[in-house]
Formats: C-alpha cells, sequence, structure tokens
C-alpha cells in the first residue's frame, strides 16, 4: 500500500465510524457517550483530510481549494500505483 | 422487553415523535404490539462499540449488529 493507499484507509475508516454512530444517534438522541466518541473521531478526521488535500488534491468536488477541475487529476481507485 | 399485552384502541393521529415514544419508549419493542405487523426491536443504549478499524472491516461500529452470514445461517461473533 503506498502512502497515499494508507493515509486514504486511515480517513475512511474514521468517515465509516463518524458515519455509522451518527445514524444510531438519530434514534439515541441522549447517549453522550457515543456522541462523545463522534466528536472524537471527527476531530482524528478533519487533520487526515486536510493532510490528504494538501498532498494529493481535493478528495471530494466541493473541497475549498480554489481549483475546480483539480478533483478529477488522479488516480482513480482503479489506477494501482506502486510505492517504490 | 416483555410485551406488556394488546390494546385495541390506538389513536393513528399521533405526531411521529409521540409515536415512536408511545410505541418504543426504552424498551425494545412497542408497549402495545398488533398483530401482523412485523417489528424491530429498538436498539438498547449505549450498546458496545468497536473500535474504527474493527468497524470498517465488520460494517459495523456496533457488536450486536455484526452478524457474519455462514451460508446456511445467520450468526453472533462471539
Amino acid at each position: 500500500m503506498t502512502k497515499r493507499e494508507t493515509l486514504l484507509k486511515k480517513i475512511s475508516t474514521y468517515q465509516f465510524a463518524v458515519l455509522d454512530l451518527q445514524m444510531y444517534l438519530d434514534t439515541h438522541q441522549n447517549d453522550a457517550e457515543t456522541l462523545e466518541k463522534v466528536e472524537k473521531y471527527q476531530s482524528l478526521l478533519r487533520p487526515l483530510v486536510e493532510e490528504y488535500e494538501m498532498k494529493y488534491g481535493p478528495l471530494t468536488k466541493s473541497a475549498n481549494d480554489g481549483n475546480n477541475w483539480a478533483w478529477i487529476k488522479g488516480p482513480w481507485p482503479w489506477e494501482s500505483e506502486e510505492d517504490c | 422487553m416483555v410485551v406488556q399485552g394488546l390494546n385495541k384502541e390506538r389513536s393513528l393521529n399521533l405526531k411521529l415523535n409521540d409515536l415512536i415514544n408511545d410505541h418504543y419508549g426504552l424498551s425494545m419493542l412497542p408497549e402495545k404490539p398488533v398483530y401482523a405487523m412485523a417489528y424491530v426491536p429498538f436498539q438498547a443504549e449505549q450498546p458496545k462499540l468497536y473500535s474504527p478499524d474493527q468497524g470498517l472491516v465488520a460494517g459495523t461500529m456496533f457488536q450486536k449488529l455484526d452478524k457474519p452470514f455462514f451460508g446456511s445461517q445467520c450468526g453472533e461473533k462471539s
């Protein structure tokens, strides 16, 4: 796995945790403990996204980097890149 | 939670929140279940969570919702 892929996986990991716990909180609004976890994971996620976008370009089309076309610059998920 | 018994007189005009509270409250199943309706047990508060790494692999952050399929039966991770 390249450094880029490793970082992307970390981002996916925290994004998934946040999303899954937020869906639970939709129906369990009084669970402060889980809400704290969500906030913790979000705070861990944010710097990773920043780091990724600084190094490798925007993750989403709406990422705020001032260049509307940068997000289509590869690599796409199916384009392999070996770390060597 | 044990089902409390059936009640025929149920108003259908409750607001959504009232409906949810009335139906579920803090128990897993509605207090007044009706015939011919399927119910999904309400998830308990403060369930045991996986770490984000485990969660991504399992496809859920919740230990009790991690139900791998073994081909002919469903299971729960021990």
